[in-house]
Protein backbone atom coordinates (compact mmCIF):
# COMPACT_ATOMS: atom_id res chain seq x y z
CA UNK A 1 0.00 0.00 0.00
CA UNK A 2 2.73 2.71 1.03
CA UNK A 3 6.22 1.75 0.78
CA UNK A 4 8.71 4.74 2.05
CA UNK A 5 12.13 4.43 0.82
CA UNK A 6 15.39 6.51 2.25
CA UNK A 7 12.73 9.83 3.22
CA UNK A 8 15.11 12.22 3.83
CA UNK A 9 14.08 16.24 4.74
CA UNK A 10 16.93 18.41 5.93
CA UNK A 11 15.59 22.04 6.45
CA UNK A 12 18.73 24.83 5.97
CA UNK A 13 18.89 27.70 7.53
CA UNK A 14 21.65 30.66 6.74
CA UNK A 15 22.80 32.50 3.81
CA UNK A 16 26.54 32.45 3.51
CA UNK A 17 27.95 29.50 6.35
CA UNK A 18 24.73 26.91 5.22
CA UNK A 19 23.40 24.85 8.53
CA UNK A 20 20.96 21.83 8.16
CA UNK A 21 18.79 20.56 10.46
CA UNK A 22 18.10 16.88 9.55
CA UNK A 23 14.73 16.34 10.93
CA UNK A 24 14.07 13.13 8.74
CA UNK A 25 17.41 11.08 7.96
CA UNK A 26 16.44 8.41 5.21
CA UNK A 27 13.86 6.40 6.90
CA UNK A 28 11.89 3.66 4.99
CA UNK A 29 9.43 1.75 5.97
CA UNK A 30 6.00 -0.32 4.96
CA UNK A 31 2.31 0.22 5.37
CA UNK A 32 -0.22 -2.84 4.47
CA UNK A 33 -3.66 -2.21 3.05
CA UNK A 34 -6.22 -2.10 6.08
CA UNK A 35 -3.56 -1.93 8.66
CA UNK A 36 -2.30 0.34 10.74
CA UNK A 37 1.57 1.84 11.76
CA UNK A 38 1.93 3.71 14.75
CA UNK A 39 5.04 5.83 14.85
CA UNK A 40 6.16 6.99 18.03
CA UNK A 41 8.92 9.08 19.41
CA UNK A 42 9.55 12.42 21.58
CA UNK A 43 8.53 15.84 20.06
CA UNK A 44 10.64 17.28 17.71
CA UNK A 45 12.17 14.07 15.96
CA UNK A 46 10.28 14.23 12.43
CA UNK A 47 7.00 12.44 13.33
CA UNK A 48 4.75 15.39 11.81
CA UNK A 49 7.39 16.28 9.34
CA UNK A 50 7.14 12.66 7.70
CA UNK A 51 3.14 12.97 7.37
CA UNK A 52 3.61 16.23 5.80
CA UNK A 53 6.13 15.08 3.24
CA UNK A 54 4.08 11.65 1.89
CA UNK A 55 1.14 14.53 1.29
CA UNK A 56 3.73 16.73 -0.33
CA UNK A 57 3.11 19.58 2.12
CA UNK A 58 6.53 19.71 2.62
CA UNK A 59 8.78 19.11 -0.13
CA UNK A 60 11.29 16.30 0.17
CA UNK A 61 15.19 16.47 0.12
CA UNK A 62 15.20 12.71 -0.81
CA UNK A 63 14.32 9.25 -1.17
CA UNK A 64 10.80 7.89 -2.68
CA UNK A 65 7.23 6.84 -1.59
CA UNK A 66 5.44 5.13 -3.11
CA UNK A 67 1.65 4.60 -2.55
CA UNK A 68 0.34 1.50 -4.71
CA UNK A 69 3.45 1.59 -6.55
CA UNK A 70 3.19 5.48 -7.77
CA UNK A 71 6.04 7.54 -6.82
CA UNK A 72 4.05 10.27 -5.14
CA UNK A 73 7.59 12.61 -5.49
CA UNK A 74 7.32 11.74 -9.66
CA UNK A 75 3.74 13.42 -9.85
CA UNK A 76 3.38 16.89 -11.54
CA UNK A 77 0.71 18.94 -10.32
CA UNK A 78 -2.39 17.43 -12.33
CA UNK A 79 -1.50 13.65 -11.31
CA UNK A 80 -0.74 14.93 -7.78
CA UNK A 81 -4.24 16.80 -7.58
CA UNK A 82 -5.82 13.56 -8.97
CA UNK A 83 -4.14 11.26 -6.00
CA UNK A 84 -4.34 13.19 -3.41
CA UNK A 85 -7.90 12.74 -2.50
CA UNK A 86 -7.07 8.90 -1.69
CA UNK A 87 -4.33 10.49 1.15
CA UNK A 88 -5.94 12.59 3.60
CA UNK A 89 -4.07 13.75 6.84
CA UNK A 90 -6.17 14.56 10.20
CA UNK A 91 -4.39 17.09 12.43
CA UNK A 92 -3.23 17.41 16.09
CA UNK A 93 -5.74 20.52 17.00
CA UNK A 94 -9.17 19.95 15.54
CA UNK A 95 -10.04 23.59 16.30
CA UNK A 96 -7.20 24.61 13.74
CA UNK A 97 -8.12 22.29 11.14
CA UNK A 98 -11.59 23.88 10.56
CA UNK A 99 -12.26 27.31 8.83
CA UNK A 100 -13.78 29.18 12.36
CA UNK A 101 -15.54 31.40 10.13
CA UNK A 102 -17.08 28.37 8.31
CA UNK A 103 -20.42 26.54 9.19
CA UNK A 104 -19.74 22.65 10.15
CA UNK A 105 -22.03 21.76 6.86
CA UNK A 106 -20.11 24.15 4.54
CA UNK A 107 -17.05 22.68 6.16
CA UNK A 108 -18.38 19.30 5.06
CA UNK A 109 -19.72 20.15 1.64
CA UNK A 110 -16.52 21.58 0.81
CA UNK A 111 -14.54 18.52 -0.14
CA UNK A 112 -17.59 17.27 -2.25
CA UNK A 113 -18.34 20.21 -4.15
CA UNK A 114 -14.52 20.85 -5.12
CA UNK A 115 -14.30 17.13 -6.13
CA UNK A 116 -17.49 17.21 -7.89
CA UNK A 117 -17.93 13.27 -8.02
CA UNK A 118 -21.94 13.73 -6.50
CA UNK A 119 -24.39 15.92 -8.40
CA UNK A 120 -25.51 18.88 -6.20
CA UNK A 121 -28.91 17.45 -5.94
CA UNK A 122 -27.60 14.53 -3.95
CA UNK A 123 -25.14 16.18 -1.43
CA UNK A 124 -27.49 17.09 0.47
CA UNK A 125 -28.17 13.61 1.47
CA UNK A 126 -24.42 12.40 1.80
CA UNK A 127 -24.07 15.11 4.32
CA UNK A 128 -26.50 13.51 6.54
CA UNK A 129 -25.14 9.95 6.03
CA UNK A 130 -21.38 11.21 6.67
CA UNK A 131 -22.50 13.01 9.68
CA UNK A 132 -24.39 9.92 10.74
CA UNK A 133 -21.25 7.85 10.34
CA UNK A 134 -19.08 10.46 12.51
CA UNK A 135 -21.68 10.05 15.32
CA UNK A 136 -22.73 14.10 14.83
CA UNK A 137 -25.93 15.32 15.46
CA UNK A 138 -27.93 16.99 11.50
CA UNK A 139 -28.52 19.78 13.86
CA UNK A 140 -24.44 20.82 14.17
CA UNK A 141 -24.54 21.28 10.41
CA UNK A 142 -25.91 25.34 11.10
CA UNK A 143 -23.17 25.73 14.27
CA UNK A 144 -19.45 27.08 14.05
CA UNK A 145 -16.52 25.25 15.27
CA UNK A 146 -16.70 27.52 18.14
CA UNK A 147 -19.61 26.13 19.12
CA UNK A 148 -18.25 22.34 19.17
CA UNK A 149 -16.12 20.73 21.72
CA UNK A 150 -13.07 19.52 20.25
CA UNK A 151 -14.18 16.35 20.25
CA UNK A 152 -16.89 17.23 17.77
CA UNK A 153 -15.01 19.15 15.54
CA UNK A 154 -12.36 16.19 15.57
CA UNK A 155 -15.21 14.11 14.50
CA UNK A 156 -15.98 16.93 11.74
CA UNK A 157 -12.56 16.86 10.29
CA UNK A 158 -13.45 12.85 9.78
CA UNK A 159 -16.57 13.22 8.00
CA UNK A 160 -14.58 15.49 5.63
CA UNK A 161 -11.91 13.47 5.16
CA UNK A 162 -14.60 10.84 4.81
CA UNK A 163 -16.52 12.68 1.91
CA UNK A 164 -12.74 12.37 -0.06
CA UNK A 165 -13.31 8.12 0.42
CA UNK A 166 -9.82 8.05 1.22
CA UNK A 167 -7.36 4.69 1.37
CA UNK A 168 -5.09 6.10 3.65
CA UNK A 169 -4.99 8.58 6.05
CA UNK A 170 -2.60 9.96 8.30
CA UNK A 171 -3.38 10.86 11.56
CA UNK A 172 -1.06 13.47 13.11
CA UNK A 173 -1.62 12.65 16.72
CA UNK A 174 -5.09 13.28 16.46
CA UNK A 175 -6.49 12.99 20.23
CA UNK A 176 -3.37 14.96 21.57
CA UNK A 177 -5.32 17.65 22.33
CA UNK A 178 -8.19 16.01 23.84
CA UNK A 179 -9.88 14.97 27.19
CA UNK A 180 -8.99 11.05 27.85
CA UNK A 181 -12.74 10.88 27.58
CA UNK A 182 -13.20 11.93 24.45
CA UNK A 183 -9.64 10.40 23.28
CA UNK A 184 -11.37 6.96 23.67
CA UNK A 185 -14.52 7.90 21.62
CA UNK A 186 -12.47 9.37 18.59
CA UNK A 187 -10.13 6.15 18.65
CA UNK A 188 -13.29 3.82 19.15
CA UNK A 189 -14.31 5.80 15.89
CA UNK A 190 -11.17 5.67 14.07
CA UNK A 191 -11.23 1.42 14.28
CA UNK A 192 -14.45 1.11 13.12
CA UNK A 193 -14.37 3.45 10.67
CA UNK A 194 -10.82 1.46 9.46
CA UNK A 195 -12.62 -1.95 9.76
CA UNK A 196 -15.95 -0.47 7.82
CA UNK A 197 -13.82 1.26 4.99
CA UNK A 198 -10.52 -0.93 4.55
CA UNK A 199 -8.54 2.30 5.60
CA UNK A 200 -4.72 1.65 5.97
CA UNK A 201 -3.23 4.08 8.78
CA UNK A 202 -0.20 5.90 9.28
CA UNK A 203 -0.86 6.84 13.46
CA UNK A 204 1.67 9.32 14.45
CA UNK A 205 1.90 9.98 18.49
CA UNK A 206 3.84 10.43 21.30
CA UNK A 207 1.51 8.52 23.32
CA UNK A 208 2.59 4.78 23.94
CA UNK A 209 -0.67 3.49 25.49
CA UNK A 210 -2.86 4.84 22.63
CA UNK A 211 -0.39 3.44 19.91
CA UNK A 212 -0.28 0.29 21.49
CA UNK A 213 -4.45 0.13 21.35
CA UNK A 214 -4.04 1.26 17.65
CA UNK A 215 -1.26 0.05 15.81
CA UNK A 216 -0.39 -3.25 14.51
CA UNK A 217 3.21 -2.31 13.90
CA UNK A 218 4.76 0.32 15.48
CA UNK A 219 8.22 2.60 13.86
CA UNK A 220 10.22 4.15 16.75
CA UNK A 221 11.76 7.37 15.90
CA UNK A 222 14.94 9.42 17.18
CA UNK A 223 16.12 12.84 15.91
CA UNK A 224 14.89 11.88 12.36
CA UNK A 225 15.89 8.02 12.38
CA UNK A 226 14.22 4.73 12.89
CA UNK A 227 15.57 3.27 15.53
CA UNK A 228 13.18 0.37 15.44
CA UNK A 229 10.56 -1.04 13.92
CA UNK A 230 8.09 -4.12 14.48
CA UNK A 231 4.87 -6.17 15.43
CA UNK A 232 3.06 -4.05 18.14
CA UNK A 233 3.15 -7.07 20.29
CA UNK A 234 7.13 -7.68 19.42
CA UNK A 235 7.83 -3.90 20.44
CA UNK A 236 6.24 -4.10 23.67
CA UNK A 237 7.17 -7.39 24.93
CA UNK A 238 10.88 -7.29 23.40
CA UNK A 239 11.95 -3.96 22.64
CA UNK A 240 15.78 -4.41 21.93
CA UNK A 241 16.83 -0.55 21.42
CA UNK A 242 17.75 0.73 25.03
CA UNK A 243 15.61 4.26 23.47
CA UNK A 244 12.71 1.96 23.25
CA UNK A 245 13.17 0.59 26.15
CA UNK A 246 13.19 3.45 28.10
CA UNK A 247 9.97 4.77 26.43
CA UNK A 248 7.99 1.92 27.47
CA UNK A 249 9.29 2.05 30.94
CA UNK A 250 7.78 5.68 31.26
CA UNK A 251 4.57 4.67 29.92
CA UNK A 252 1.98 3.85 32.43
CA UNK A 253 0.93 0.38 31.27
CA UNK A 254 4.08 -1.00 32.14
CA UNK A 255 3.82 -0.34 35.95
CA UNK A 256 5.69 -3.45 36.91
CA UNK A 257 9.35 -3.19 35.47
CA UNK A 258 12.05 -0.40 36.89
CA UNK A 259 12.02 2.72 34.96
CA UNK A 260 14.67 3.61 32.97
CA UNK A 261 15.29 6.96 33.32
CA UNK A 262 17.58 8.51 30.83
CA UNK A 263 19.97 11.39 31.60
CA UNK A 264 20.44 14.44 29.58
CA UNK A 265 18.84 16.30 26.33
CA UNK A 266 18.13 15.25 23.97
CA UNK A 267 20.89 15.97 21.14
CA UNK A 268 20.16 19.30 18.77
CA UNK A 269 19.46 17.94 15.20
CA UNK A 270 21.58 20.25 14.03
CA UNK A 271 24.77 19.29 15.51
CA UNK A 272 24.77 16.00 15.39
CA UNK A 273 26.75 13.59 17.23
CA UNK A 274 28.52 11.15 15.62
CA UNK A 275 27.71 7.79 15.42
CA UNK A 276 24.63 6.21 17.25
CA UNK A 277 22.71 9.45 17.49
CA UNK A 278 21.55 8.39 20.72
CA UNK A 279 25.02 7.71 22.24
CA UNK A 280 24.58 10.57 24.73
CA UNK A 281 22.04 9.69 26.40
CA UNK A 282 22.33 5.53 26.32
CA UNK A 283 22.36 3.99 28.93
CA UNK A 284 24.96 1.00 27.59
CA UNK A 285 27.25 3.17 25.51
CA UNK A 286 30.42 1.47 24.09
CA UNK A 287 33.10 3.16 22.40
CA UNK A 288 31.94 1.78 18.58
CA UNK A 289 28.56 3.51 19.15
CA UNK A 290 30.67 6.62 19.05
CA UNK A 291 32.02 6.37 16.09
CA UNK A 292 30.03 4.51 13.81
CA UNK A 293 26.41 5.02 12.96
CA UNK A 294 24.28 1.15 13.50
CA UNK A 295 22.28 0.16 10.58
CA UNK A 296 18.42 -1.27 11.05
CA UNK A 297 19.68 -5.33 11.35
CA UNK A 298 16.23 -7.92 11.23
CA UNK A 299 16.53 -9.43 15.01
CA UNK A 300 13.13 -11.47 14.64
CA UNK A 301 10.73 -11.91 12.31
CA UNK A 302 9.84 -8.44 10.87
CA UNK A 303 11.42 -6.90 13.68
CA UNK A 304 14.54 -4.43 12.79
CA UNK A 305 16.49 -2.50 15.32
CA UNK A 306 19.46 -0.30 14.84
CA UNK A 307 22.28 -0.78 17.63
CA UNK A 308 24.91 -2.36 18.02
CA UNK A 309 24.04 -4.52 21.62
CA UNK A 310 21.82 -6.39 19.53
CA UNK B 1 -16.56 47.99 29.36
CA UNK B 2 -18.34 46.25 26.28
CA UNK B 3 -21.47 48.81 27.19
CA UNK B 4 -19.41 51.35 26.64
CA UNK B 5 -18.04 50.52 23.27
CA UNK B 6 -21.15 49.75 22.05
CA UNK B 7 -22.87 53.23 23.09
CA UNK B 8 -20.03 55.01 21.43
CA UNK B 9 -20.38 52.98 18.52
CA UNK B 10 -24.25 53.54 18.53
CA UNK B 11 -23.07 57.29 18.93
CA UNK B 12 -20.40 57.11 16.31
CA UNK B 13 -22.95 55.12 13.71
CA UNK B 14 -25.36 58.23 13.96
CA UNK B 15 -22.96 61.32 13.62
CA UNK B 16 -21.76 59.33 10.20
CA UNK B 17 -25.64 58.44 9.26
CA UNK B 18 -26.55 62.46 9.52
CA UNK B 19 -23.81 63.07 7.35
CA UNK B 20 -23.96 60.95 4.71
CA UNK B 21 -27.94 61.69 4.58
CA UNK B 22 -26.59 65.75 3.98
CA UNK B 23 -24.10 64.71 1.27
CA UNK B 24 -26.55 62.79 -0.46
CA UNK B 25 -29.75 64.74 0.10
CA UNK B 26 -28.05 68.35 -0.20
CA UNK B 27 -29.61 70.04 -3.48
CA UNK B 28 -33.22 69.07 -0.83
CA UNK B 29 -31.02 70.18 2.83
CA UNK B 30 -29.48 72.97 1.48
CA UNK B 31 -31.66 76.17 1.56
CA UNK B 32 -29.74 78.25 -1.25
CA UNK B 33 -27.62 77.60 -4.06
CA UNK B 34 -24.26 77.62 -2.66
CA UNK B 35 -22.93 79.74 -5.90
CA UNK B 36 -26.08 82.15 -5.57
CA UNK B 37 -24.76 85.38 -4.41
CA UNK B 38 -26.51 87.67 -2.01
CA UNK B 39 -25.73 90.57 0.12
CA UNK B 40 -21.79 89.65 1.37
CA UNK B 41 -21.09 89.51 5.30
CA UNK B 42 -24.74 89.60 6.17
CA UNK B 43 -25.34 88.41 10.02
CA UNK B 44 -27.15 84.74 10.60
CA UNK B 45 -30.77 85.53 10.16
CA UNK B 46 -33.78 83.38 9.37
CA UNK B 47 -32.89 83.86 5.65
CA UNK B 48 -29.44 83.09 5.81
CA UNK B 49 -28.54 80.68 9.39
CA UNK B 50 -25.19 81.09 8.95
CA UNK B 51 -25.06 84.15 7.28
CA UNK B 52 -23.16 85.09 4.34
CA UNK B 53 -19.43 85.48 3.25
CA UNK B 54 -17.27 87.92 1.66
CA UNK B 55 -19.10 87.48 -2.18
CA UNK B 56 -22.03 86.62 -0.43
CA UNK B 57 -22.74 82.84 -0.92
CA UNK B 58 -24.65 81.31 1.45
CA UNK B 59 -22.13 79.63 4.31
CA UNK B 60 -24.97 77.02 5.02
CA UNK B 61 -24.96 76.02 2.09
CA UNK B 62 -21.76 75.96 1.20
CA UNK B 63 -20.92 73.57 4.38
CA UNK B 64 -23.96 71.61 3.21
CA UNK B 65 -22.68 71.10 -0.31
CA UNK B 66 -19.27 70.38 1.05
CA UNK B 67 -20.18 67.39 2.45
CA UNK B 68 -20.31 65.81 -0.51
CA UNK B 69 -17.24 66.77 -1.36
CA UNK B 70 -15.29 66.15 1.56
CA UNK B 71 -17.20 62.52 2.17
CA UNK B 72 -17.01 61.50 -1.85
CA UNK B 73 -13.20 61.96 -1.57
CA UNK B 74 -12.27 60.22 1.13
CA UNK B 75 -14.56 57.20 0.21
CA UNK B 76 -13.17 56.77 -3.33
CA UNK B 77 -9.27 57.04 -1.69
CA UNK B 78 -10.42 54.52 0.97
CA UNK B 79 -12.28 52.11 -0.97
CA UNK B 80 -9.40 51.77 -4.01
CA UNK B 81 -6.93 51.70 -1.23
CA UNK B 82 -8.68 48.68 0.24
CA UNK B 83 -9.21 47.14 -2.98
CA UNK B 84 -5.86 47.13 -4.16
CA UNK B 85 -4.31 47.12 -0.72
CA UNK B 86 -5.93 43.91 0.55
CA UNK B 87 -5.70 42.29 -2.91
CA UNK B 88 -1.38 43.06 -2.78
CA UNK B 89 -1.32 42.00 1.04
CA UNK B 90 -3.33 38.98 0.11
CA UNK B 91 -1.22 37.37 -2.65
CA UNK B 92 2.14 39.12 -0.95
CA UNK B 93 1.45 37.37 1.91
CA UNK B 94 0.18 33.88 0.34
CA UNK B 95 3.24 33.81 -2.43
CA UNK B 96 6.82 34.21 -0.85
CA UNK B 97 8.47 35.69 -3.88
CA UNK B 98 5.70 37.70 -5.42
CA UNK B 99 5.56 39.03 -1.29
CA UNK B 100 9.15 39.43 -0.85
CA UNK B 101 9.27 42.11 -4.07
CA UNK B 102 5.82 44.15 -3.30
CA UNK B 103 6.94 44.39 0.67
CA UNK B 104 9.82 46.08 -0.71
CA UNK B 105 8.00 48.56 -2.64
CA UNK B 106 5.64 49.03 0.39
CA UNK B 107 9.01 49.58 2.46
CA UNK B 108 9.86 52.52 -0.01
CA UNK B 109 6.19 54.09 0.14
CA UNK B 110 6.38 54.25 3.69
CA UNK B 111 9.71 55.59 4.27
CA UNK B 112 8.39 58.52 2.61
CA UNK B 113 7.12 61.28 4.74
CA UNK B 114 3.22 61.37 3.79
CA UNK B 115 1.98 64.88 3.95
CA UNK B 116 4.91 66.58 3.46
CA UNK B 117 5.52 65.36 -0.09
CA UNK B 118 1.35 65.43 -0.78
CA UNK B 119 2.18 69.08 -0.30
CA UNK B 120 5.07 69.58 -2.13
CA UNK B 121 3.31 67.87 -5.38
CA UNK B 122 -0.11 69.26 -4.62
CA UNK B 123 1.58 72.81 -4.95
CA UNK B 124 2.97 71.58 -8.66
CA UNK B 125 -0.15 70.20 -9.69
CA UNK B 126 -3.11 71.57 -11.07
CA UNK B 127 -5.71 71.01 -8.00
CA UNK B 128 -8.57 68.91 -8.94
CA UNK B 129 -10.41 66.95 -7.13
CA UNK B 130 -9.27 63.60 -9.07
CA UNK B 131 -5.40 64.73 -8.55
CA UNK B 132 -6.38 65.19 -4.86
CA UNK B 133 -7.55 61.32 -5.03
CA UNK B 134 -4.54 60.04 -7.01
CA UNK B 135 -2.21 61.85 -4.56
CA UNK B 136 -3.61 59.85 -1.86
CA UNK B 137 -4.22 56.76 -3.34
CA UNK B 138 -0.31 56.81 -4.22
CA UNK B 139 0.29 56.44 -0.34
CA UNK B 140 -3.45 54.68 0.67
CA UNK B 141 -2.60 51.50 -0.46
CA UNK B 142 0.76 50.64 1.66
CA UNK B 143 -0.48 50.07 4.88
CA UNK B 144 -3.92 48.01 4.21
CA UNK B 145 -1.20 45.75 2.03
CA UNK B 146 1.33 45.16 5.01
CA UNK B 147 -1.33 44.84 7.67
CA UNK B 148 -2.72 42.14 5.55
CA UNK B 149 0.00 40.53 4.66
CA UNK B 150 1.42 39.79 7.77
CA UNK B 151 -2.13 38.25 8.73
CA UNK B 152 -2.25 36.72 5.99
CA UNK B 153 1.03 35.11 6.93
CA UNK B 154 -0.18 33.40 10.21
CA UNK B 155 -3.53 32.37 8.97
CA UNK B 156 -1.65 30.45 5.78
CA UNK B 157 -0.34 28.05 8.47
CA UNK B 158 -3.85 27.00 9.96
CA UNK B 159 -4.54 23.53 9.63
CA UNK B 160 -7.70 24.35 7.56
CA UNK B 161 -5.58 25.54 5.06
CA UNK B 162 -3.41 21.96 4.65
CA UNK B 163 -6.90 20.07 5.14
CA UNK B 164 -7.82 22.39 2.17
CA UNK B 165 -5.21 21.67 -0.25
CA UNK B 166 -5.67 17.80 -0.04
CA UNK B 167 -9.59 18.22 -0.64
CA UNK B 168 -8.12 19.42 -3.93
CA UNK B 169 -8.83 23.03 -3.27
CA UNK B 170 -6.55 25.76 -5.84
CA UNK B 171 -4.16 28.48 -4.17
CA UNK B 172 -6.91 31.02 -5.26
CA UNK B 173 -9.89 29.12 -3.56
CA UNK B 174 -8.05 28.96 -0.11
CA UNK B 175 -7.19 32.54 -1.13
CA UNK B 176 -10.98 33.76 -1.92
CA UNK B 177 -12.95 31.06 0.40
CA UNK B 178 -10.59 30.52 3.78
CA UNK B 179 -8.15 33.72 3.64
CA UNK B 180 -10.41 36.66 2.73
CA UNK B 181 -13.11 36.16 5.30
CA UNK B 182 -10.94 36.10 8.04
CA UNK B 183 -8.54 39.40 7.16
CA UNK B 184 -11.90 41.19 6.51
CA UNK B 185 -12.48 42.14 10.23
CA UNK B 186 -8.81 44.00 9.11
CA UNK B 187 -9.74 45.52 5.94
CA UNK B 188 -12.89 46.98 7.92
CA UNK B 189 -10.36 49.39 10.49
CA UNK B 190 -7.84 49.98 7.72
CA UNK B 191 -10.88 51.21 5.60
CA UNK B 192 -11.57 53.67 8.78
CA UNK B 193 -8.19 54.59 9.59
CA UNK B 194 -7.52 55.53 5.91
CA UNK B 195 -11.06 57.66 5.72
CA UNK B 196 -9.97 59.52 9.18
CA UNK B 197 -6.40 60.31 7.27
CA UNK B 198 -8.00 61.49 4.45
CA UNK B 199 -10.84 63.58 5.93
CA UNK B 200 -8.16 65.46 8.03
CA UNK B 201 -5.35 65.60 5.18
CA UNK B 202 -7.68 67.16 2.73
CA UNK B 203 -8.93 69.78 4.61
CA UNK B 204 -5.78 70.37 5.66
CA UNK B 205 -4.53 70.92 2.17
CA UNK B 206 -7.31 72.97 0.79
CA UNK B 207 -6.54 75.08 4.39
CA UNK B 208 -3.27 75.82 2.81
CA UNK B 209 -5.08 76.74 -0.29
CA UNK B 210 -3.68 73.58 -2.46
CA UNK B 211 -7.82 72.40 -3.09
CA UNK B 212 -9.81 72.46 -5.60
CA UNK B 213 -11.34 76.05 -6.15
CA UNK B 214 -14.37 74.53 -7.92
CA UNK B 215 -14.98 71.84 -5.67
CA UNK B 216 -16.05 73.73 -2.52
CA UNK B 217 -15.36 71.21 0.51
CA UNK B 218 -14.98 72.18 4.55
CA UNK B 219 -11.48 72.78 3.97
CA UNK B 220 -12.15 75.29 0.85
CA UNK B 221 -14.79 76.99 3.22
CA UNK B 222 -12.21 77.17 6.15
CA UNK B 223 -9.42 78.52 3.68
CA UNK B 224 -11.57 81.50 2.52
CA UNK B 225 -12.47 82.52 5.91
CA UNK B 226 -9.30 82.05 7.13
CA UNK B 227 -7.99 84.37 3.71
CA UNK B 228 -10.93 86.96 5.12
CA UNK B 229 -9.11 89.55 7.31
CA UNK B 230 -12.41 90.37 9.25
CA UNK B 231 -12.77 87.58 10.59
CA UNK B 232 -9.55 88.35 13.20
CA UNK B 233 -11.56 91.55 14.57
CA UNK B 234 -15.54 90.55 14.21
CA UNK B 235 -17.45 87.66 15.34
CA UNK B 236 -17.77 86.88 11.42
CA UNK B 237 -15.74 83.41 12.53
CA UNK B 238 -18.31 82.04 14.71
CA UNK B 239 -20.38 81.30 11.91
CA UNK B 240 -17.73 80.93 8.80
CA UNK B 241 -15.01 79.45 10.68
CA UNK B 242 -16.20 77.12 13.63
CA UNK B 243 -19.19 75.22 11.59
CA UNK B 244 -16.68 73.66 9.04
CA UNK B 245 -13.94 73.19 11.43
CA UNK B 246 -16.89 71.47 13.66
CA UNK B 247 -18.08 69.40 10.88
CA UNK B 248 -14.72 67.67 10.33
CA UNK B 249 -14.07 67.05 13.83
CA UNK B 250 -17.51 65.44 14.38
CA UNK B 251 -17.02 63.28 10.99
CA UNK B 252 -13.43 62.33 12.39
CA UNK B 253 -15.07 61.47 15.95
CA UNK B 254 -18.28 59.33 14.61
CA UNK B 255 -15.67 57.09 12.59
CA UNK B 256 -13.40 56.82 15.52
CA UNK B 257 -16.12 55.61 17.30
CA UNK B 258 -17.37 53.45 14.87
CA UNK B 259 -14.10 51.95 14.63
CA UNK B 260 -13.57 51.46 18.37
CA UNK B 261 -17.02 49.69 18.55
CA UNK B 262 -15.94 47.15 15.68
CA UNK B 263 -12.82 46.22 17.47
CA UNK B 264 -14.74 44.73 19.92
CA UNK B 265 -17.15 43.24 17.62
CA UNK B 266 -14.53 41.64 15.12
CA UNK B 267 -11.92 40.48 18.27
CA UNK B 268 -13.72 37.42 20.30
CA UNK B 269 -11.39 38.27 23.16
CA UNK B 270 -12.07 41.50 23.91
CA UNK B 271 -16.40 39.86 23.72
CA UNK B 272 -15.12 36.74 26.03
CA UNK B 273 -15.16 37.16 29.52
CA UNK B 274 -12.51 34.76 29.77
CA UNK B 275 -10.46 36.31 27.55
CA UNK B 276 -7.65 34.87 25.85
CA UNK B 277 -9.29 31.69 26.17
CA UNK B 278 -10.02 31.00 22.07
CA UNK B 279 -11.45 27.67 21.69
Amino acid sequence: MLEVLGLTKYFSSGLIRKRYLRAVDDVSFKIEKGKTLGLVGESGCGKTTIGRLILRLTKPTGGKVLFDGIDLFALNRRELLAIRPRIQMIFQDPDSSLNPRMKIGTSIAEPLKLHGTIPKAKRGQRIRELIETVGLNPEHVNRYPYQLSGGQNQRVVLARILAMNPDLIIADEPTSSLDVSVQAQILNLMKDLQKKFDHTYLFVSHDLDVVRIMADRIAVMYLGRLVEIGETGDIYDCAKHPYTQALLSAATVDGGKERIVLKGETSSPIDMPAGCRFHTRCPRKRERCTIEEPELVEVGRDHYVACHLV
Amino acid sequence: MIEGRKILGSIGLGILTIFVIVAVFAPYIAPHDPHQMYRPMEHPSSSHLLGTNDIGNDILSEIVYGTRVSLFIAFVVSVISMLVGTSLGLVAGYFDKVGFLIMRVVDVVLTIPRLPLIIVIASFIRPSIWNLIALFLIFGWTMPARIIRSEVLTLRRRYYIDATKMIGGSDFYILWRHILPNVIPLVVVQFIMEAIHVILAESGLCFLGLGDPVAMSWGMVFHYAFECPIIYVSDVWMWWMLPPGLCIVFTVLGLTFVGYALEETFNPKLKNPFGGMER
